[in-house]
């Protein structure tokens, strides 16, 4: 525990030190892994494929803001789609733009999920995106979620029908769209996941913000364990197609992740390190002012104090 | 020489400034019903565009079928169906608009007292050195 304790300081440090360049670093490293899951797993459009366009791409968010990302991730996708029929295109803009001007505009900051849960789900640990959405922020990030999950069932539909897709006429513009919106919309796996994910989300919010012990910790379990029983009930009642073994696997690991989560944004709190700067009449300063660890103990209310007993001495 | 408590404070206004303060303080600069109006406004031109997206998509999807009700289907009344339903979705947006603004107005202006308390606290400090 102490070697644990050891390490976080030096990390809490290190990350302290060079904020300026990890946050750069860690939106370029980001963007670049999302675009080239979109390439690997779409990629009809090959000019969109050129591993400089990516860089050069990603290089781009990692100095802009965070949402620039997103939009560069819709773009991509709605690109290959282009590429692959106009109908598919054409379903991606309505769910993006549809997506931006409901949800997206009363919170911007979660359009990252969205980006992030189909890279998870790629990584075959989407579980851990819930969690994390009830822990760091609030129950209304589950609609976030719920939009995460419908991008990437889209997504893995277009690219896992083409055969039959193409199997149509070209000239069937309004088949080939009522085939692409049919075939994802009416998948049961998607309804059971996104049920599940935003029940999740709902449920480690709830728990978290108990005054109680533990309660991140006992948020994470709780939420593992509903997740993977509603997802398995799911399997079972909606005969859906998800592989048992895989769930059980990808939340306990999931959950694992939760807990470093946990560890990083609760306990050493870095991500409220300021680097500020101002002026008084005669100094300019350069402020880096970083955070304290507070536990905050819950607090207890004397209710009832029972009488002393006396213990009854035995002669 | 260097003050450390007021390099504190500062530091905190500051790092409030950065943070969402400067957001605050745009909010605050308009009168509550003004601020919850014009953002129930964007959220009507919001939805507007949305319904007119989804009920593009749905008139493409069905396009056969409204193709070969052409003559049969009364438009006026079909029309007056959609009229209602995006009337409703405006009307639930924008309650849930008129909500949530209402909550990010109060807590701008709670932050902003806050803020303002600690601008007085120093411009306090420095009358108490000169």
């Amino acid at each position: 525990m102490t070697e644990l304790l050891l390490a976080k300081e030096t990390l809490k440090t290190f990350v302290g030190r060079y904020e300026v360049y990890l946050k750069p670093l860690g939106k370029f490293l980001l963007a670049l892994i999302a675009l080239l899951m979109i390439n690997s797993s779409t990629g009809y459009m090959e000019r969109l494929n050129s591993v400089s366009i990516v860089l050069i791409v990603a290089l781009m968010c990692s100095f802009l803001p965070a949402n620039f990302m997103i939009i560069c991730g819709a773009v991509f996708i709605t690109a290959h789609f282009y590429a692959l029929s106009m109908e598919c295109a054409l379903v991606a803009l309505i769910l993006f733009l549809v997506l931006a001007l409901v949800y997206f505009r009363f919170s911007p900051r979660d359009a990252m999920i969205v980006l992030l849960l189909p890279i998870c789900f790629v990584l075959k640990v989407p579980y851990v995106v819930s969690i994390c959405a009830g822990l760091l922020a609030g129950p209304v990030s589950a609609v976030a979620v719920v939009c995460g999950v419908v991008v990437y069932y889209m997504v893995s539909y277009v690219t896992g029908n083409v055969s039959g897709l193409s199997a149509l006429e070209a000239e069937d513009v309004a088949g080939r769209f009522r085939y692409v919106v049919d075939g994802f919309l009416k998948d049961k796996t998607m309804a059971v996941v996104a049920l599940a994910f935003a029940m999740t989300v709902i449920i480690v919010y709830l728990i978290r913000r108990l005054s109680i012990d533990h309660s991140w910790t006992i948020a994470i379990v709780v939420g593992t364990i509903t997740q993977m029983v509603v997802l398995l009930l799911g399997a079972l009642m909606m005969d859906t197609d998800v592989s048992i073994v895989g769930i059980i696997i990808g939340s306990i690991v999931s959950a694992g992740i939760a807990r470093i989560v946990e560890f990083m944004m609760f306990q050493m709190d870095y991500s409220r390190t300021e680097n500020v700067q101002f002026e008084d009449d005669e100094y300019y300063y350069y402020v880096k002012a970083v955070p304290k660890v507070i536990l905050s103990k819950p607090e207890k209310t004397v209710k009832r104090i029972n009488p002393q007993r006396k213990k009854k001495k035995n002669h | 020489m260097i003050h450390e408590e007021r390099v504190i404070l500062m530091t905190k206004l500051q790092a409030y400034e950065d943070g969402g303060g400067k957001k605050d303080i745009g909010i605050a600069g308009y009168f509550r019903g003004d601020y919850i109006g014009s953002q129930i406004l964007k959220s009507v031109i919001c939805m507007t565009l949305a319904t007119a997206i989804l009920y593009g998509g749905y008139i493409f999807y069905n396009l056969e079928e409204f193709m070969k009700n052409l003559y049969q289907t009364d438009w006026i009344a079909y029309a007056g169906v959609l009229l209602k339903r995006y009337l409703v979705l405006v009307i639930v947006y924008a309650l849930i608009t008129y909500l949530v603004y209402a909550y990010r107005y109060t807590k701008a202006k709670k932050g902003l007292k806050k803020y303002y308390g600690g601008l007085k606290e120093l411009n306090a400090m420095y009358n108490e050195e000169s």
